[in-house]
């Protein structure tokens, strides 16, 4: 990923040398990336926002010793992969993630939706219904599912990149996701 | 994302899903998290900037340099050879403590002059109390206030009051601790004792001028004593060994002498309460004792015997009180002085 000609990794050279606009560079092409992989996984925005502290945190002081040997974005995922794990262990967290769509951030984004202007009523409709359904049925999935799903739909990881993400092997990262989208569309069947 | 699923299509089309519902999800995170964020990332930007130019070639982290650490090292071989030279080189405690042994030597050879006989203050009452520890020999512990009453310093004053001749003593004491490395303790120990002494020859008068022989002293008295009866019979016996002689501690114009020759029986009697020793003589060796009896003053011999005056001193010119009494011829006078002289 590129912003005015720099990749990631060149932004991230570039803020261990001192520049501290390369961060901000960095920072604002990833923030809703990271953040959403967050939140959808825990369902909670407060404890969202803390663990999204911690991994650019951890960023920031591994700037130095960072070294381009893989994509940028399959390295901050996997901080916030890991940080994610260690929340879920400490918190164990009840809450269902189909809260999301079921909850006041989920009418608001398929509000939002709706607002399109580019679309038909008709569609809108449609689009909300879609938008709801998606995002509720996410929040339905097992956890390692859903952590496989978001990794590829979110942060746009390939299968290897999600299995060395989530410390799996490729088959493993390869069913996880095969088994997410069978339960996303008889979830979405439900929905239909 | 063809290894994600290249077989089917629909999987595709569930991440195309998610991402239209994202793409109009304005959520974020709070502004608060986005502006902790950028100030940390801020600070350490700082960081890597300024350790960039510490690192910089020629400069060296103040850490690693080696300078201050050889001048530590260097300071704490200096201070603990300063630290051993000042205890090789400081006064042992035991000096202070050995210096009043060092000065009684000096003051043995006075014992010996001023005392007629040694060997008959040996049992006597001064020799206890000039055997006493100096008051520097003893324990070296709490030194008391200058003004201080402790059991030494009453048994000092006792045994000054006994014996005048301790105040050279004191005086002594003082001149070595004022000639030595002592403790300031000491040092108020020895300038009570001198006081202590000036006290005594206020009281004495000039009476404590006159060195006493150890027969002298041997009459415990105090001012706080009561005065000794004047029945002759309750005299006190004569100290053992003595010589008889007169001569020696002769000194012009002893106040009991003078007193004596004078018939003021009332400043015999001040001298007698105060400790003056009875075997005082005038330049011509005569004690009070022989004044009195060739004055034939009879109250004055009754209270001279009864303060413990011996009746066989002779004068310079051997004359004694027994026989200026035999001279003037039988009476009380004589009497009295032969029933003191079989007196044990």
């Amino acid at each position: 990923m590129t912003d005015g000609g720099d990749t990631d990794e060149a932004l991230m050279l570039r803020f261990a040398g001192g520049e501290v606009e390369a961060f901000d560079a960095l920072y604002r092409r990833h923030e809703l990336r990271v953040w959403r992989y967050l939140q959808r996984n825990l369902g909670n925005r407060a404890l969202a926002d803390e663990l999204m502290q911690d991994v650019w945190f951890a960023v920031t002081r591994a700037a130095r010793e960072y070294r381009p040997t893989a994509r940028f974005t399959t390295w901050l995922l996997t901080l916030a992969h890991n940080r994610l794990v260690d929340a879920w262990r400490a918190r164990q967290p009840r809450e269902c993630l189909s809260a999301v769509a079921d909850g006041a951030h989920g009418l608001r984004l398929v509000e939002d939706i709706a607002a399109d202007s580019q679309t038909e009523p008709h569609q809108r409709a449609q689009s909300q219904q879609h938008a709801a359904a998606i995002l509720a049925a996410v929040g339905r999935l097992p956890p390692e599912q859903r952590h496989t799903f978001l990794l590829h739909a979110e942060g746009e990881l390939t299968l290897q990149e999600i299995a060395r993400v989530t410390n799996t092997s490729f088959e493993t990262a390869k069913s996880r996701l095969r088994y997410a989208r069978a339960k996303l569309r008889e979830l979405l069947q439900e929905y239909a | 994302m063809s290894d994600a699923d290249p077989d089917n299509d629909r999987a595709e089309d569930l991440a195309a899903l998610y991402r239209a519902a994202n793409a109009a999800d304005t959520a974020g995170p709070s502004d608060a998290a986005r502006r902790s964020i950028l100030a940390y990332a801020r600070t350490v930007a700082r960081d890597h900037a300024t350790r960039g130019t510490v690192s910089a070639p020629g400069r060296r982290p103040t850490t690693n340099y080696p300078s201050w650490r050889m001048t530590a090292a260097a300071s704490v071989i200096v201070a603990g050879f300063a630290t051993l030279l000042a205890w090789h080189f400081r006064p042992p405690a035991s000096d202070s403590s050995q210096e009043p042994l060092r000065a009684q030597p000096k003051i043995a050879p006075d014992n010996q002059t001023v005392a007629t006989s040694p060997e008959s203050a040996a049992g006597s009452s001064v020799s206890s109390a000039l055997s006493e520890p100096a008051p520097s020999e003893g324990p070296s512990g709490p030194a008391p206030a200058p003004d201080a009453v402790t059991a030494r310093s009453s048994e000092r004053r006792f045994a000054r009051e006994q014996a005048p001749r301790s105040a050279r003593y004191a005086d002594l004491e003082a001149g070595s601790v004022a000639s030595s490395r002592q403790a300031p303790a000491r040092a108020a120990r020895a300038s009570e004792a001198k006081n202590v002494a000036e006290a005594s020859r206020a009281s004495d008068e000039a009476a404590l001028e006159n060195p006493v022989t150890t027969a002298q002293l041997a009459t415990p008295a105090s001012p706080a004593a009561p005065p000794p009866p004047a029945n002759i019979e309750a005299r006190q016996p004569p100290a053992q060994g003595a010589t008889g002689t007169a001569g020696t501690g002769v000194t012009p114009g002893s106040p009991l002498v003078i007193a004596a020759e004078s018939g003021d029986l009332a400043r015999v009697d001040q001298l007698l309460r105060s400790g003056i020793g009875t075997e005082q003589t005038d330049a011509r060796g005569r004690t009070a004792l022989l004044v009195a009896t060739l004055r034939g003053d009879l109250p004055m011999v009754r209270r001279l015997l009864a303060a413990g005056a011996r009746v066989d001193v002779a004068g310079a010119d051997g004359d004694t009180p027994l026989a200026a009494a035999r001279r003037q011829g039988p009476g009380e006078l004589e009497r009295l002085l032969e029933r003191a002289t079989q007196q044990p």
